[in-house]
């Protein structure tokens, strides 16, 4: 890697580029300054390329297999996870549907029980609100996927020949849960009422 | 309250639809339709006449902000209450979605039972303007 300072190099160029300046030669004197900014900035764009692949390869060493693993095939990993949560809330909210239709029959058996039976409905009820842990969980996830697919293009992009700032759009599309020490704290229930109460509605 | 009045529920995950949808069965609001995003749900509100609109606010394609938006535009809906239900729970957020002219705000993860008390704060006032 070009990081020692070639003092002669440098001075060949400063010189060239002074001289051409002053002789009016535009070509020369961009030449000559092009060579020191690349001098310049290599060293960075060799490290950043170096971390790039150090990433790929430590990816590639968690593997039980240790099949190469990338950052598209990480970004796959984590929508699996959203595909499982998934299904696992839609087998207790299948659950929670047949405990109705139980509860069902026993109110009918048991008329006496009616209060209790109305109890089981209602916690029956918070259990499915529980399930919307799926709904958030897979928000953040599928969040971090983007970043993740954003990193790998941004890191292409700089192997490659182009340069592209690797950022989250910010937009008004909503940016899923606040993650605790990550994001601003969010709003409590209460404190929406009390604001949009502030607000007329 | 009429109990067969027609709501739209809004979210990308079908998940989050089946539980609004369920929590809605179990107050006995059983006229529902699902879609699963602005875009979509904007489909649906042309197909039929709906009473209440239940939105999530991120969902790729166009969010729930911009469904509300594109409600409150249309002067066949502009009238038509929309409830946000969603996991964005910044201050300028619930802001921004009052000055659209959302009817109410609940914030993921919620209770069943501060989505009744939500949803029966819309149904009295759906009443009281009938």
């Amino acid at each position: 890697m070009n990081t020692g300072f070639d003092r002669e190099a440098l001075s060949r160029h400063l010189l060239a580029a002074l001289a051409a300046l002053e002789q009016d030669d535009e070509t020369g004197w961009r030449r000559n300054v092009d060579e020191l900014i690349q001098w310049r900035t290599q060293p960075l764009v060799q490290g950043i390329t170096r971390l790039a692949r150090e990433l790929e390869q430590a990816l590639g060493e968690t593997g039980p297999a240790a099949s190469p693993t990338s950052l598209p095939e990480a970004c796959a990993r984590l929508e699996h996870v959203v595909a499982l949560t998934e299904n696992a809330s839609m087998h207790s909210l299948d659950l929670i549907d047949e405990c109705g239709a139980l509860l069902r029959n026993l109110e009918a058996a048991v008329p006496e029980q009616a209060a209790v039976v109305q109890d089981i409905r209602g916690r029956l009820s918070e259990l499915t609100a529980t399930q919307g842990y799926q709904d958030l969980t897979g928000q953040i996830i599928l969040r971090v996927v983007g970043l993740v697919r954003a990193v790998h293009a941004g890191l292409g992009e700089i192997i490659g020949e182009d340069e592209a700032p690797v950022r989250l759009p910010q937009d008004n599309r909503g940016h899923g849960p606040a993650v605790a020490g990550l994001d601003a704290a969010p709003a409590s229930q209460d404190e929406a009422n009390q604001l949009l109460s502030s607000l007329g509605i | 309250m009429d109990k067969n009045i027609r709501i739209l529920i809004v979210d990308d995950f079908s998940t989050m639809r089946r539980i609004v949808k369920n929590l809605l069965n179990d107050l006995g609001f059983t006229n529902t339709a699902e879609a699963d995003d602005g875009t979509t749900a904007l489909v649906e509100l042309q197909k039929a006449k709906f009473d209440l609109v239940i939105t999530d606010w991120n969902m790729p394609g166009m969010p729930g902000i911009d469904l509300l938006r594109a409600i409150r535009a249309d002067a066949s809906m502009a009238s038509l209450p929309v409830l946000m239900v969603t996991a964005e729970a910044k201050r300028e957020q619930i802001i921004e979605a009052a000055q659209a002219g959302v009817n109410g705000y609940v914030i993921k993860p919620f209770t069943a039972g501060t989505l009744n008390d939500k949803l029966n704060k819309i149904f009295e006032r759906l009443e009281a303007s009938a």
